[in-house]
């Protein structure tokens, strides 16, 4: 085998950023018993976390361990025990989505390496619609889940 | 710019009931909770500052040429007209190695017009 | 970020002649940035290594981030584990002594002062923090000549880590009354008498103007210290929250605050006898 770096496989072309794959997992605090959602969060993450770049062809990012690790932190201090798991949907940033429907409302945040960066909120029945930056404070959110879903 | 405002005819502008084809990853794909329409995520400028691709069905002419190598994707059609309701406007983007039709969506997508343009599409090939 | 910066003067606080702090760390959390890699510690390194000659390269910290209007934790930690090639690890610069750090990774810089010798005396807050405004800026000067990019700043950390050792005010870990007021060590009845040990945890908002700011984490905790061949037990405080503005400025803000806070919670949960003990010089 040649150690020329010319022949060597792949020289020519473009370098491809390894994926790097992770997996989410927990480590149990004081409760003793697992929610029924958790299982099925961790394995939605580690699944996207298969996705590479230019995963959707239009040149979208590999989704971000950081975005991944902030979501699920955000669900474990959210979610109730017998909370339904929302959709977690990737985003062309590399960005996790986590969208709440339930056909009256629906609740879309998006987390990235930071935490919640937007939600957008809308109830078909009230009326009631709006769109916003989250900085710290995500009592907005949580009340929305609390009462909607 | 008014989406339902009287268009001058312009040889390059794309017609109102022009249909667009995006093509849709399965991530992309409802599951399961009630909805029928794609995510929203699916409705976004790429991450470089593209803007939204989309192929005029038309003069594209056939969408397995949208789907060609992306084994597993879907697609979907929206109206130019539907998309300039969004407050967003249609360009054609020729580009060499894409398929006749190519054009860009242009405009700011917020979360709230993204969900729109995912509402108001049809599924083509799911 | 602005440079533009002002060395407070002391505020009235709580002020001790021996405060027994043993560690004093001050952390910027930031916007990752994706184009510092790997091969960038050893360049940087070489900017540091006369004043901080010796390195070690750990596991990077996982991001803190403090968020307000959540109901009670669940109880799970998430934590990443790397299938594949892991993500660049965090490298801690360390003075020829070991009393001072630099850590460094893709999303965080942290300055750390500890006390190795009990004859180390605590150099008090102000120098501290000059020293991390002092090795950031070496940090920042190497980033824009790498056009890595520069600081985006969202959490902020002021941890005092304090150690009171076993034989002053108190003997036995099981007797935390004589050293804090936030345990009694009270009953309803007879049947349980001094416990072996104790641990306590607590939180407090950070309020400063409209709504919280941040958050105060209080730990209690006992050890062994093997240098001593004693029972220690550990009081860690740690004020996190983001910066008001994204800037230097901002960031050097909230360290004030936080120490400000850190300084009198820990007089707010410390006995008077320990206070003597440590030699408390403001009139309280």
């Amino acid at each position: 085998m040649s150690t020329s770096a010319a022949t060597c496989v792949g020289f020519n072309k473009e370098p491809v950023e390894p994926v790097r794959q992770w997996q989410v997992s927990t480590r149990e605090g004081t409760v003793k018993h697992t929610p029924q959602w958790l299982n099925s969060l961790l394995d939605e993450l580690t699944a996207l976390s298969r996705l590479p770049a230019n995963w959707d062809s239009y040149g979208a990012r590999a989704i971000d361990t950081q975005a991944a690790f902030m979501a699920a932190k955000f669900l474990c201090d959210v979610l109730r025990e017998d909370s339904v798991l929302p959709k977690l949907v990737p985003t062309v940033r590399g960005n996790i989505q986590l969208e709440w429907y339930n056909g009256r409302a629906e609740l879309e945040v998006e987390i990235g390496a930071q935490g919640p960066l937007t939600a957008c909120f809308i109830d078909h029945q009230s009326r009631e619609e709006w769109e916003s930056e989250i900085t710290a404070d995500l009592t907005a959110i949580v009340d929305k889940i609390k009462a909607c879903f | 710019m008014s989406g339902t405002a009287a268009r001058s005819p312009d040889p390059d502008d794309v017609p109102d009931d022009a249909e667009l084809w995006r093509r849709i990853h399965p991530q992309h794909y409802p599951q399961g909770d009630g909805r029928t329409w794609p995510y929203s995520a699916a409705f976004e400028d790429s991450p470089n500052g593209t803007s939204m691709s989309v192929f005029i069905a038309s003069e594209c002419g056939d969408y397995n040429l949208v789907l060609a190598g992306h084994l597993g994707f879907g697609l979907v059609a929206l109206s130019a007209l539907q998309v300039r309701e969004c407050g967003l406007e249609v360009v054609r983007k020729p580009m060499e190695g894409q398929p006749p039709g190519h054009a860009e969506v242009v405009g700011k997508k917020t979360k709230s017009i993204s969900r729109k343009l995912a509402k108001a599409c049809r599924w083509v090939v799911r | 970020m602005a440079e533009k910066t002002n060395k407070p003067a002391r505020p009235p606080l709580p002020d001790f002649k021996n405060p027994p702090v043993a560690e004093v760390a001050l952390s910027l959390q930031f916007d990752p940035l994706p184009l510092l890699r790997t091969p960038h510690l050893g360049l940087l390194w070489e900017r540091y290594r006369e004043s901080f000659p010796k390195f070690e390269v750990q596991a990077p910290l996982l991001p803190e981030v403090e968020w307000f209007g959540l109901p009670t934790s669940s109880g799970f930690t998430p934590q990443v584990k790397f299938l594949t090639a892991p993500p660049m690890p965090r490298c801690l610069f360390i003075n020829e002594r070991g009393s001072e750090l630099v850590q460094i990774q893709q999303d965080r810089f942290v300055f750390n002062w500890r006390k190795l010798k009990e004859e180390d005396a605590y150099p008090r807050y102000e120098p501290i923090r000059a020293g991390f405004e002092k090795q950031l800026q070496v940090f920042r000067e190497f980033l824009a000549k790498e056009n890595i990019g520069d600081l985006v700043p969202n959490q902020c950390e002021v941890t005092y880590v304090n150690q009171l050792l076993s034989g002053q005010g108190w003997e036995h870990p099981g007797q935390l009354d004589k050293l804090v007021t936030v345990w009694r060590n009270q009953y309803s009845d007879r049947f349980l008498k001094e416990p072996e040990d104790v641990r306590l945890s607590m939180r407090y908002l950070i309020q400063e103007g409209n709504g919280p700011s941040g958050r105060l984490h209080v730990s209690i905790e006992p050890r062994f210290s093997t240098i001593h061949s004693l029972p220690v037990i550990i009081i860690t405080l740690t004020a996190r929250g983001a910066p008001r503005t994204k800037d230097m400025a901002g960031v050097l803000d909230f360290f004030d605050i936080g120490r400000n806070w850190i300084v009198s919670a820990f007089a707010s949960i410390t006995t008077k006898d320990m206070h003597r003990i440590w030699g408390r010089l403001d009139e309280y």
